[in-house]
């Protein structure tokens, strides 16, 4: 029986809550209650619970949505899986369990000290399993080892039939094989509450990881410079970055608002066999900078994700670039960050290509233009490295994520504390979207937005923007435009055709 | 559920067709030639008219006509988004409008509107517009609650009813209850989730009862304290789709007419805690269509008016029993009769033909309920929705 969180009780006012404190956007849309789930039937019981009772349901598992699609739950019910018992061991001794409520953090010491192994997935410690792999689950790994909903071998999911009654399915390649793809990347909150991931098999953990980066002074930086640090940085990973012993490279180039000082790159590599015994990609990857005039060491990361800092304990390396030996766990559950609790906002493009000049420009103009009254701290556009293992084009039709073609994705984001600050904070990030799209490289019909095509591949459904509902095309933007958005409805169709499972940004009917 | 016997439309009584040599003009007009008028030597009455209106391509808006007697006169249009249904407060003072939309501000919802009227000349001043819940898209139908203080809507498309508190001023407040609708019927086009189609108030303001196009059910709602809670639903006719609603004024019986399968059926409703079947009515056979036809009860409790492409039925209502006599067949030749209700006084029957985009007012005769001949009091609009108030 799931312990059930109303208004009345003191936990409330804390559970209710959004990490994003910018979400929901009134009090007044806060969920009536939290149903705390321990177990896959409480799950099932609860959920039954709440459709009979007319009531809307919400899933939380690490509480970490961009947008209000959980908190946004006006007189409606929050799943929340944070308390789900199952952990992941093998099953049978076959497959291993991942439960959705695990905090990455945890999933990644859970599997290494059972089994030496792990997943693709996120820098945050405190992300959820479930929206992170239902909507892909990319990390420092990825390039190496692919997206963690490539992995997925079945899913254990709670459906709502025609008639309002709670099934329990697992889905696979085999059994609801569309339901099953659906699951692989659409995003969380469409179909129905996901109570376990199922691996076949797994990746196996690197030994270890060098860490390092760069970093460049705002206060001297000139446009053509700055113009040359990101088309070397974007070069790279159209070019070299598509080599295969590259694949364990993996490195942020965060720029932050030229108020900050300093902006630069950070980096984690490993050798394609765990280790680190040969570090002539990193060497050969951060001499390309050095005609721009970098800093040793990378930038103090601005947002709630990054490459883990250098520990004391960090063995350096030898060599031309400062950098430091790290354990792989250590390094990958020791500076995670995403504890943060301030106000946010995030934007996201899958690009395919290299940075032109006049979008270097663009955003040169915007990361060093001020605005009157607002603190310009806190706005970060981080350039992740993309591709490698991710771009087989045969996943875009087995899992529901179809941008297989990219070689960078960015993420905009924007931190602050006050509510005051919201509306200039959002506006100055939505101009700057806007301007960057709106260039020689965008059909005018889908001016202001990434739509896919020869230069982007749209959005990432992990990083959701709700500015992006003002265009008729949204679903493209994040779906592409070659049939996934289609079948995804019809999945929608068969599966929920009440439409019980909904948010701002979910698959329409 | 037990079925009567079809009715038969060959037993009424022919009913007068319209012959006004009136042509289709235009431009919207009003027309002022009214030909048999019902009460000479009255009065006339006075008064605004709001008619909804949506064309295929999208243009939508609400008329306001000032009524004097039997004239109407066009005096204002305002654009506005699928009035598919427009309901006056209790207090003659506001005037709500549903929108049949599938998104606001990129949100897959619909909206209700809440218009001041002008008591000098009737126009309409938008105080304000309120989203309803999130998916609540395509509503069709709404109803003020008897005390004023809250408007509950029936959202169609999202499969849910919202409920909204109704301010001093007559502005709809946001959504203060979401109750979410699940179901699905045996119709696998019309019926494949759960479609809230009408709702309606009994006289106290302590229950009301809703119909669902999608899963066949005819629900019980009580309402105290601003908030509906079911308390019954009874299945119909499977793959009938229940769709419009009109309540008996004394509350024991209510009337549906089915969007699938062209019936009517009389329900008694018990202690306000039983629903029992007791009549069904095929009016006629369809084969696949999601409008039901429009019903109407009289003030008096004694005819059920109904209508469809092929007229006007006119029917008895039994005072003990609830069940219906057919007692007149009122015809116009290709027509398509839509929305349908009775003028504040009665005396008229006021029905949209969105065939020809006209709208017709029809005299009621007082002791029998009957119908008269049919004039024209606007055209070249396609209507959808409609309101009337006397001053």
């Amino acid at each position: 029986m799931a312990i059930t969180v109303t208004q009345q009780d003191p936990r409330y006012q804390t559970l209710k809550k959004s990490r994003n404190l910018r979400l929901p956007a009134s009090e007044a849309d806060f969920a009536s209650r939290i149903e705390l789930c321990e177990t896959a039937s409480d799950t099932a019981e609860a959920l039954q619970r709440i459709v009979s009772a007319g009531l809307r349901p919400t899933v939380r598992c690490g509480g970490h949505c961009y947008e209000d699609f959980v908190v946004n739950n006006p007189g409606g019910a929050i799943l929340d899986f944070s308390l789900l018992e199952e952990s992941h061991s093998a099953e049978d001794g076959a497959r291993y369990r991942i439960n959705p409520g695990k905090q990455l953090g945890d999933i990644y010491l859970d599997l290494y000290k059972r089994y030496g192994l792990t997943i693709p997935a996120g820098t945050c410690y405190s992300v959820g399993a479930g929206g992170h792999i239902s909507g892909g689950g990319y990390g420092v790994l990825s390039r190496l080892h692919g997206l963690t909903t490539d992995w997925v071998s079945a899913v254990d999911i709670l459906t709502v039939d025609a008639n309002g009654k709670v099934i329990q399915r697992r889905v696979d390649k085999q059994h609801d094989p569309d339901l099953f793809r659906a699951c692989r990347g659409a995003g969380g909150g469409n179909f129905g509450v996901i109570t376990a991931f199922l691996f076949d098999k797994l990746p196996q953990a690197p030994q270890e990881v060098v860490h390092t980066g760069v970093s460049f002074d705002w206060t001297t930086m000139t446009e053509d410079r700055f113009i040359a640090i990101l088309t070397t940085f974007g070069n790279y990973w159209e070019t070299r970055g598509k080599d295969p012993d590259t694949y364990g490279l993996f490195s942020i180039m965060d720029i932050s608002h030229a108020s900050t000082k300093r902006f630069g790159l950070s980096l984690q590599f490993c050798n394609p066999d765990g280790t680190c015994k040969d570090l002539s990609v990193v060497n050969e990857f951060l001499d390309l900078f050095s005609h721009c005039n970098p800093s040793p060491g990378a930038p103090a990361p601005a947002g709630d994700r990054a490459i883990a800092r250098p520990a004391l304990s960090d063995e350096p390396c030898t060599g031309t670039h400062p950098m430091y030996r790290r354990l792989w766990l250590d390094a990958t559950i020791g500076g995670g960050g995403g504890e943060g609790s301030g106000r946010a906002k995030y934007k996201s493009t899958y690009m395919k290509h290299n940075f032109t000049a006049e979008e270097a420009k663009c955003i040169y103009k915007h990361m060093t233009s001020d605005l009157h009254g607002i603190e310009m701290r806190g706005f970060v556009l981080a350039v992740d490295s993309y591709g490698g293992v991710i771009n087989q084009s045969h996943l875009a039709e087995e899992t529901s994520i179809c941008q297989r073609s990219s070689i960078m994705k960015l993420q905009f984001q924007s931190y602050w504390q006050n509510a005051e600050d919201d509306a200039g904070r959002l506006k100055w990030l939505k101009d700057f979207y806007s301007d960057l799209y709106s260039g020689p490289n965008v059909d005018p019909r889908y001016t202001s937005t990434p739509y896919p095509g020869e230069h982007y591949e749209g959005c990432y459904i992990n990083y959701p923007d709700s500015d992006m509902l003002a265009y008729p095309f949204w679903p493209q933007l994040y779906y592409g435009d070659q049939g996934l958005y289609p079948f995804l409805q019809s999945v929608k169709r068969r599966y929920d055709p009440n439409n019980v499972f909904h948010h701002a940004m979910s698959i329409r009917l | 559920m037990r079925r009567d016997t079809p009715w038969s439309r060959r037993a009424f009584l022919q009913g007068i067709g319209y012959t006004s040599g009136i042509g289709v003009l235009n431009k919207i007009t009003s027309v002022n030639k009214i030909p048999g008028a019902a009460h000479s030597g009255m009065a006339p009455k006075t008064g605004f008219a709001y008619v909804g209106s949506a064309d295929e391509v999208g243009t939508s808006g609400i008329h306001i006509f000032e009524i004097r007697g039997d004239q109407w006169k066009w005096k204002q249009n305002i654009p506005n988004r699928s009035p598919v249904s427009l309901l006056l407060h209790s207090n003659q003072q506001s005037l709500y409008v549903v929108n049949e939309v599938d998104e606001h501000e990129g949100l897959p919802r619909g909206t209700v509107e809440a218009y001041r009227i002008d008591a000098h000349d009737g126009s309409l001043a938008l105080m304000n517009r309120q989203p309803l819940s999130l998916s609540g898209i395509k509503p069709r139908h709404a109803i003020v609650s008897p005390d004023g203080n809250y408007l509950i809507v029936a959202i169609h498309g999202g499969g849910a009813y919202n409920v909204l508190p109704i301010g001093p001023d007559g502005a709809v407040q946001r959504v203060s209850q979401i109750l979410k609708e699940v179901g699905a019927g045996t119709h696998p086009v019309y019926q494949a989730s759960a479609h809230p189609h009408t709702v309606a108030f009994d006289a106290t303001g302590q229950y009301f009862l809703a119909t669902d196009a999608g899963c066949d059910w005819i629900n019980l709602f009580t309402f105290q304290n601003g908030r509906m809670m079911r308390t019954q639903q009874t299945l119909s006719q499977p793959a009938s789709g229940p769709g419009h609603l009109a309540m008996h004024p004394s509350g024991k019986f209510f009337y549906v007419s089915n969007t699938l399968d062209g019936s009517i059926d009389c329900y008694r409703c018990a202690n306000k805690k039983e629903i029992h079947h007791e009549q069904r009515i095929a009016i006629h056979t369809k084969t696949a269509s999601a409008e039901a036809q429009h019903i109407v009860i009289s003030s008096s409790g004694r005819n059920l008016y109904v209508a469809s492409d092929e007229g006007i039925s006119v029917w008895e209502i039994d005072p003990i029993t609830g069940k219906l006599s057919a007692i007149q067949q009122w015809s116009m030749k290709n027509r398509s009769l839509r929305t349908l209700i009775l003028s504040p006084d009665q005396e008229h029957l006021l029905v949209a033909d969105s065939f020809r985009h006209e709208l017709l007012s029809i005299p009621v005769h007082t002791e029998s309920g009957k119908l008269g001949a049919a004039s024209i009091v606007a055209n070249a609009i396609p209507f959808t929705s409609l309101a009337v108030k006397y001053i």
